[in-house]
């Protein structure tokens, strides 16, 4: 027999592998009946008429893949997945299931999952059923699997176990010391700039690797580190902030990796041009006069015009220039600077101001009485849908934020606070994110575990929590940043 | 990407007699890999070294992935290792493939099942290009990340990266004298500290109001169940989440929709189409546009400049156009309202046709790169005929035939409008483009031809020639007015081609004067083409002076006639047979009857082809 991830010897012609294209839609498709099926086995039984309809539609579509390549091996290997060796590659409609179905597989601690010809759809059945127990990530987890599918009689779908080893180091504490580096690697870069010394272009470009690496294996984390505001020093950490929600925007939309550098060091950079406006203005409480908004409303042109001047600036992305200048555009071409000639925006512009806008509503400010939250802030800003904003971009970064943005602080409906930590990745449970719990029912400080509210009491069959509203932090005195950081430590 | 790996890897299945096989495989694969690099470094990709270090470095890197599934390959500073072992090293930073990789931070490189051919010559590739950057420019890991493999994958650790940053700020502090935090404590500078007591300690007491919110709970959409699994392909992930209209769950009801994906696909198209220096340009203007202080003005100009330089050298004449339009139109929008603006454009404009763009010009069309000829041609229409000294060296310096072709246009359309400016850049330092001048002023008609006395004095002949043939063509007082003044010309045969095609002169004094030059004892000791060339031409008038003179000088006798003198006898036989009246047959007659035997023959066969001629006399010398 031949082994899961092996090809195999005899193949019915070349088929899908010659079109790479039509081999990715089809892996694409298997992926999503996969994911519909995997998911669908945690809430209904296997008699349910519509589950078994899916679970037959999974089957065709593997009977189907298994003629043309003979198996089907899905594996799972640094945050990518494989079939038959052939990456998958997300799009902006498919990210959801392709980060939930990795997320399938790091919970059960499965490396590749094999499905052999000869699958007939009631052995496929009952593999969904036993892979469709929620198991937590636990020791045992994968072992606990096999050990199932063993007493299912599943001999036809092969898990294979992640390799002694490969572990993921803690992510938690690397990914928070990448975002303060970000902060002093940004510090570096104003000063040798007020110096008129050189920057350290590539050094910048290897950040933006880094950041982007982590938000592959650890978004939910460093979006609620940019819950962090430094009042102090203000536009360093909403600099790196804005860099931050900029690449997981422009991941979620699908920009290469080369677009996702030069996106990330235009983000990076966006406000170097406050260098030169002074602080009094800069920090002013109450209204800007006249004659102090036209010099506040220099800096995208400064910006823009240092980066020009710069002795990088071979180096340094055109983009990020048109960010900079641009940054305060509106989608209707109003905005500050006023133009010669533009007839649009950059889209890496349009990505930045919305990113911008919102870290700058959510932070509080000498100048602003108050601080919106999270939620308050994105339904201020659908408000402003094609006016302010372009509307397809913002949709998506509300989708990537969620209808309650990870680092809200929410009244549960037992009486408990907790801060959102996660999303649920399906979109029927946005109302059902991951919170950490941080007061008891009389709301007494405690700090608590991480529950999911997409999880049901087995008993009852009920939700144990649900989220009743979104409430104003800072109001409350809860450093929501504190939370993640404690993660970092 | 942030694998670890922990002391419990596991071994290659297998004894230690596989473990060995195992490594020997590995350390040939690593040996081959050094060469195959060394190769491309020297030699190009097609040479047949590097394709038979690529097949066989493939074929042993196939055949060990093929029994392994991947090949993980620890980096140290001077070595590659497995298991910890070294099985390769290279100690010589210069070329060491270890080093190369170590310096970057990349600390362990995995090559996995399902690694192709073409794979394998994208990170060949990547490694040849990476290398033969400058140092400070070249990142392995950047490059590589980029390139983003998908059975190529690496382990470069963050701590490398924060190395870096914390090395960059302390060598900055240090040398503006400012306090440098000792090594060993660098890295607290991003420490995270968090009292976490606070966590567990007092009480969050809630408003009136958010307190009756959780009493009253949430709303019954939240609570219920979810509803059965949606029928979409996508399994319910469109349209599940309950919209509660203008709030954020309204536009998380799923994902987007057909036209809002398309929407999105055309903004990300049309930003990876549109032009890298087109952009450029609109940010310039802009910048400039807005801009206040004249000096960052002129800063941001000379940008400008440097720019178009680089993209003349790259013979991106097109980015130079659009530059040119860019400025121009700015100019003009700031010519009232700004002129202090305005002004420095117009040198800038001016700047644009400067030595060292000629240089730049000159450069690549003396290295036989191919450009865009359309390109070029608008852009040095686009400067007038200020650039016009340019497009002529440019003209000259072109080797392309069908490259000076396309520039012929522009000086055609010179030559309609201001002839004697073109004429004044033909020289002897541009033979090429002078030959183009001629043809373009014999062909701008009467407008044109008197310029062609621009080449009298010319010291290249071939330039001569070409404009006494043009004048010849063309025929008229003003073209013989020009050969003319081409027969006392320091070159024997433009002589002779002015005489040639001289035709009878109206001005009786300049015919005169010529009788008078060829009278001389100086025109006996030219060569007997020449004075027959001149000679002819006297025939040809049918003035009575010439017939005069021609007559004369045939019927010479001397008592020692030299062979120079024969030689303008027979000359003059000649002008008596071109002149073809009855007044010369008789003078060849005469002649015909010399005692001089070469005279005599030459009357002879004179005559005998006048009377056989047709026309008759007044047609021209044969060459």
């Amino acid at each position: 027999m031949s082994r899961p991830g092996d090809r195999p010897e005899t193949q019915t012609g070349p088929g899908l592998r010659a079109d790479p294209k039509a081999f990715q839609k089809a892996a694409l498709d298997l992926l999503i009946r996969f994911h519909i099926v995997a998911k669908n086995a945690r809430l209904y039984e296997p008699t349910n008429a519509l589950f078994r309809e899916q679970v037959g539609a999974l089957h065709d579509g593997l009977a189907e893949f298994l003629r043309d390549e003979g198996q089907a091996c899905f594996k799972v290997r640094q945050s990518a997945l494989f079939l038959n060796g052939a990456r998958l590659r997300f799009g902006l409609g498919t990210y959801p299931i392709y980060k939930s179905v990795l997320e399938e597989f790091r919970s059960r601690d499965i490396a590749s999952l094999t499905f052999l010809p000869g699958l007939e759809a009631a052995e496929l059945s009952k593999f969904v059923s036993v892979f469709g127990k929620r198991d937590k990530t636990e020791a045992g987890a994968f072992e606990k699997l096999l050990a199932d599918l063993h007493a299912s009689e599943v001999d036809d779908v092969v898990p294979e176990k992640t390799e002694a080893g490969e572990t993921y180091a803690s992510l938690h504490k690397n990914s928070g010391r990448i975002f303060f580096l970000s902060i002093l690697h940004l510090k570096e870069s104003f000063e040798r700039d007020r110096r008129n010394e050189s920057l350290k272009v590539n050094t910048t470009r290897r950040l933006m690797q880094s950041i982007f690496n982590h938000i592959v294996d650890n978004e939910a984390f460093l979006i609620g580190l940019t819950n962090l505001k430094n009042f102090d020093e203000y536009t360093l950490n909403h600099s790196v902030n804005v860099c931050v929600l900029a690449l997981a925007l422009g991941r979620r939309l699908g920009l290469s990796r080369s677009e996702l550098v030069e996106l990330g060091i235009a983000a990076f950079f966006h406000d170097l041009g406050k260098l030169d406006t002074p602080l009094d203005i800069l920090n002013k409480p109450g209204q800007l006069s006249e004659e102090e908004r036209e010099v506040m409303e220099r800096h995208p042109h400064h910006g823009a015009e240092k980066l020009l001047h710069l002795r990088e600036f071979n180096r340094l992305p055109l983009r990020a220039l048109h960010v900079a200048l641009e940054h305060h555009i509106r989608e209707d071409l109003s905005g500050y600077p006023r133009s010669f000639k533009r007839d649009d925006v950059n889209l890496f512009s349009k990505i930045v101001k919305i990113v911008d806008y919102f870290d700058a509503l959510t932070t509080k400010r000498v100048y602003r009485a108050k601080v919106f939250t999270r939620a308050e802030a994105l339904s201020l800003m659908l408000e402003q849908s094609g006016t302010e904003f372009n509307p397809v971009v913002l949709k998506t970064f509300v989708s990537l934020m969620g209808v309650f943005p990870i680092g809200t602080l929410a009244a549960l409906d037992t009486g408990e606070l907790a801060v959102i930590v996660d999303l649920n990745p399906e979109a029927r449970f946005a109302m059902r994110p991951r919170v950490k719990l941080i007061t008891d029912r009389e709301g007494n400080r405690v700090d608590g575990a991480v529950a999911d509210l997409a999880e049901r009491d087995p008993e009852t069959g009920t939700y144990p929590r649900t989220i009743v509203k979104a409430l104003d932090a800072d109001a409350y005195g809860v450093r929501v940043a504190d939370y993640f950081l404690a993660r970092a430590r | 990407m942030a694998l670890k790996r922990t002391p419990e890897s596991p071994s290659p299945a297998g004894g230690p007699a596989s473990e060995a096989k195992t490594r020997d495989g590995v350390k040939d694969i690593l040996h081959h890999l050094a060469n195959t690099v060394s190769a491309l470094k020297i030699f190009p990709p097609e040479h047949a070294t590097v394709i038979g270090f690529i097949e066989s470095l493939a074929a042993k890197l196939q055949a060990f992935l093929d029994e392994h599934g991947k090949l993980e390959i620890g980096v140290e500073e001077y070595a590659f290792t497995l298991e910890g072992s070294p099985v390769y090293t290279d100690e010589m930073t210069i070329k060491s493939l270890p080093f190369f990789f170590f310096k970057d931070g990349l600390r362990i490189l995995y090559l996995y099942q399902g690694l192709d051919r073409a794979e394998l010559l994208n990170f060949l590739d990547l490694i040849r290009t990476e290398s033969q950057k400058p140092a400070g420019d070249s990142d392995i890991v950047t490059a590589m990340w980029e390139r983003d493999f998908a059975n190529i994958q690496y382990f470069a650790p963050d701590d490398y990266l924060e190395t870096r940053i914390l090395e960059e700020r302390s060598e900055s502090q240090a040398r503006h004298g400012l306090p440098v935090l000792p090594a060993e404590f660098a890295h607290e500078v991003i420490e995270i500290k968090v009292d976490t007591s606070r966590f567990s300690t007092g009480k969050i007491a809630l408003t009136d109001e958010d307190r009756a919110a959780v009493r009253k709970g949430p709303p019954a959409e939240t609570v219920e169940a979810p509803r059965e699994p949606a029928e979409a392909p996508d399994g319910g992930l469109r349209g599940d989440s309950e919209p509660t209209g203008g709030s954020p769950a309204a536009a998380m009801d799923g994902a987007l929709t057909e036209t809002e994906v398309r929407s999105l696909e055309a903004l990300i198209r049309a930003s990876r189409t549109t032009s890298a220096e087109a952009e450029f340009l609109d940010l310039a203007v802009e910048i400039l546009f807005l801009e206040d202080d004249l000096d960052q003005y002129s800063g941001s100009l000379r940008l400008l400049e440097d720019f178009h330089q680089e993209r003349i050298a790259r013979g991106d004449f097109a980015s130079a156009v659009l530059l040119v339009h860019k400025i121009k139109e700015l100019r003009d929008h700031l010519a009232e309202s700004r002129p202090e603006k305005a002004g420095p454009l117009d040198g800038f404009l001016k700047r644009l046709v400067s030595p060292g763009v000629l240089k730049a010009v000159r450069e690549l069309a003396a290295s036989g790169r191919r450009f865009d000829q359309a390109a070029l041609l608008d852009f040095v229409g686009l400067q007038g005929d200020d650039s016009l000294p340019l497009t002529a060296d440019i003209y000259e310096s072109l080797e392309d035939p069908e490259a000076r072709d396309a520039l012929l246009d522009v000086f055609r359309s010179a030559a309609a409008r201001d002839p004697g400016r073109l004429a004044g850049l033909a020289s002897d330092e541009r033979p090429r483009f002078s030959l183009a001048v001629v043809d373009l002023l014999a062909g701008a008609g009467g407008k044109g031809l008197p310029f062609l006395s621009a080449f009298i004095g010319f010291k290249n002949s071939e330039v001569k020639l070409a404009a006494v043939a043009a004048l010849g063509r063309s025929g008229g007082q003003t073209a013989n007015h020009i050969l003319l003044g081409f027969l006392k010309d320091a070159d024997e045969d433009v002589r002779i081609r002015a005489a040639m095609a001289l035709n009878p002169v109206e001005e009786k004094t300049r015919l005169l004067q010529l009788i008078r030059e060829a009278d001389s004892k100086a025109f006996g000791d030219k060569s007997v083409r020449e004075k027959r060339a001149v000679l002819s031409f006297l025939g040809r008038t049918r003035n009575a002076e010439a017939l005069v003179f021609l007559r004369s000088r045939l019927l010479k006798r001397n008592l020692r006639p030299s062979a120079a003198a024969t030689e303008t006898r027979l000359c003059a036989a000649a002008g008596l047979e071109s002149m073809g009246t009855a007044e010369a047959r008789a003078a060849l007659e005469k002649g015909a009857r010399s005692w001089n035997r070469a005279v005599r023959e030459t009357c002879g066969q004179a005559l005998a082809r006048l009377s056989r001629s047709t026309t008759g006399a007044g047609g021209r010398e044969r060459a």
